[in-house]
């Protein structure tokens, strides 16, 4: 119905959809104004071509793909690479324990989408959009390493900030 | 894969917090509904825009297209000048046949006839009424700037060339009743035509007229094409299921 242009049908699919997609784009943009535009954006473009989607059972991962080329189109036409810290260009493998578990989820969230733009973009692909460092350096248009090394910065920083608020607010 | 990664991955949903702003729909409905969507792939990012078809690229195309199906009726007209038909008639083998021409001048789809258990020479289109228009193995000599001429000589050959094969086979099946439709059909494509060559002799040659001209004859071509299929369909039918007896019945396509 939706694929046919039916106004009702679509608007139940952004009902259903736009949660989890907005969140995927604040986390890979950081602005909320920018997740909005590249969340309008990723449901035209569904809408528009969800005639070509063979299989209903496949929309959430075709929708969830889109979003996430739009929001790499975007990064790649608006963020700032920072350089790197050099300290964190080793892998650095938990030696303050497993320091996530003691603290709320949401906090995750709210830090990944402070983190600076480029190593923002590799954490959320790596650890929650599950890429391999070879299709992230390929998509982002940088090299293997330079995937692997944002994302230990990505954890680094994630950890500082974390724990340091939670230090400030017991 | 590290601990971390294990471990957003396993509460991925639970980070999905963030709402969007109410008013983020309205912009993507009024959107949708700004006009028809696009057909293809073109407009999806990473796909180069589509440019737009000039009336001379259609003018190129068309001159194109006419060329090759002129080479391909000249190459028809050449090969059935060389190669004789083959007889398809006898499966069995038991003889030939002579097919008789129908004396009372009424139209009809098929000619019957008796396959004949002496080898009597097969004698095929003897009787069968030619269709005027299209002369096979004889194409009229065409003037290269005379669209018309060059469409008229391609097509027809291909047409001609199938009605040829059709009248030639054999119905074992069925008599002409079942497949008048197609002959219905045909008829009233001539009238189309006719039509057609009417109007451009009274306006004048126009694109959209040769377009018209080019799917008459193409329909024609589908629907010769299509009643073939049907023969051979029957005809495999019957020939799976029996072999054929000396005295059976046979009919011909008179289209």
């Amino acid at each position: 119905m939706a694929g046919q242009g039916d106004p009702n049908a679509q608007a139940d699919l952004y009902r259903h959809y736009s949660k989890a997609m907005y969140s995927l784009c604040i986390r890979m943009t950081g602005d909320p104004d920018d997740a909005k535009d590249v969340l309008q954006d990723t449901f035209i473009t569904a809408f528009r071509h969800l005639g070509q989607l063979k299989q209903p059972a496949a929309f959430a991962g075709w929708l969830r793909r889109i979003t996430i080329n739009k929001c790499i189109q975007f990064g790649k036409n608006n963020d700032q690479w920072s350089s790197l810290d050099q300290e964190a260009t080793h892998p650095e493998e938990d030696q303050d324990g497993a320091w996530w578990l003691k603290i709320p989820i949401q906090l995750v969230q709210w830090e990944i989408k402070n983190l600076p733009a480029g190593c923002r973009q590799v954490f959320v692909l790596f650890a929650l959009e599950n890429f391999g460092h070879r299709d992230i350096a390929r998509n982002l248009g940088i090299s293997e390493s330079t995937s692997k090394t944002q994302y230990q910065r990505a954890r680094k920083l994630l950890r500082d900030r974390i724990t340091k608020k939670m230090h400030l607010h017991g | 894969m590290d601990k971390l990664k294990r471990y957003l991955l396993r509460h991925k949903d639970e980070l999905d917090v963030d709402a969007p702003p109410d008013d983020a729909w309205e912009p993507i409905a009024s959107k949708l509904s700004d006009g028809p969507y696009p057909a293809n792939l073109s407009t999806m990012p990473g796909f180069p825009a589509k440019p737009p078809v000039s009336g001379r690229l259609v003018r190129y195309l068309v001159a194109a297209c006419l060329i090759g199906l002129a080479g391909i009726g000249f190459w028809l007209v050449v090969r059935d000048q060389k190669v004789p038909v083959k007889a398809t008639a006898n499966s069995n083998g038991a003889g030939d046949i002579k097919k008789p021409a129908h004396a009372d001048g009424t139209r009809r789809d098929t000619i019957r006839v008796r396959e004949e258990p002496s080898g009597k020479e097969l004698v095929r289109n003897s009787g069968a009424p030619k269709r005027p228009r299209h002369k096979a193995g004889t194409p009229a000599p065409v003037d290269p700037s005379d669209a018309i001429g060059v469409i008229d000589n391609s097509y027809s050959s291909l047409i001609d060339d199938q009605l040829r094969k059709l009248r030639a086979t054999p119905l074992y099946a069925e008599n002409g009743d079942y497949f008048s439709f197609y002959a219905d059909q045909l008829k009233q494509m001539d009238q189309d035509e006719n039509q057609v060559r009417s109007d451009i002799k009274t306006f004048g040659l126009t694109s959209e007229f040769l377009e018209q001209l080019i799917n008459v004859y193409q329909q024609k071509l589908n629907l010769l094409n299509n009643l073939r299929k049907e023969v051979n369909k029957m005809n495999n039918k019957v020939r799976g299921k029996q072999t054929p007896s000396p005295k059976a019945v046979v009919h011909y396509l008179n289209i």
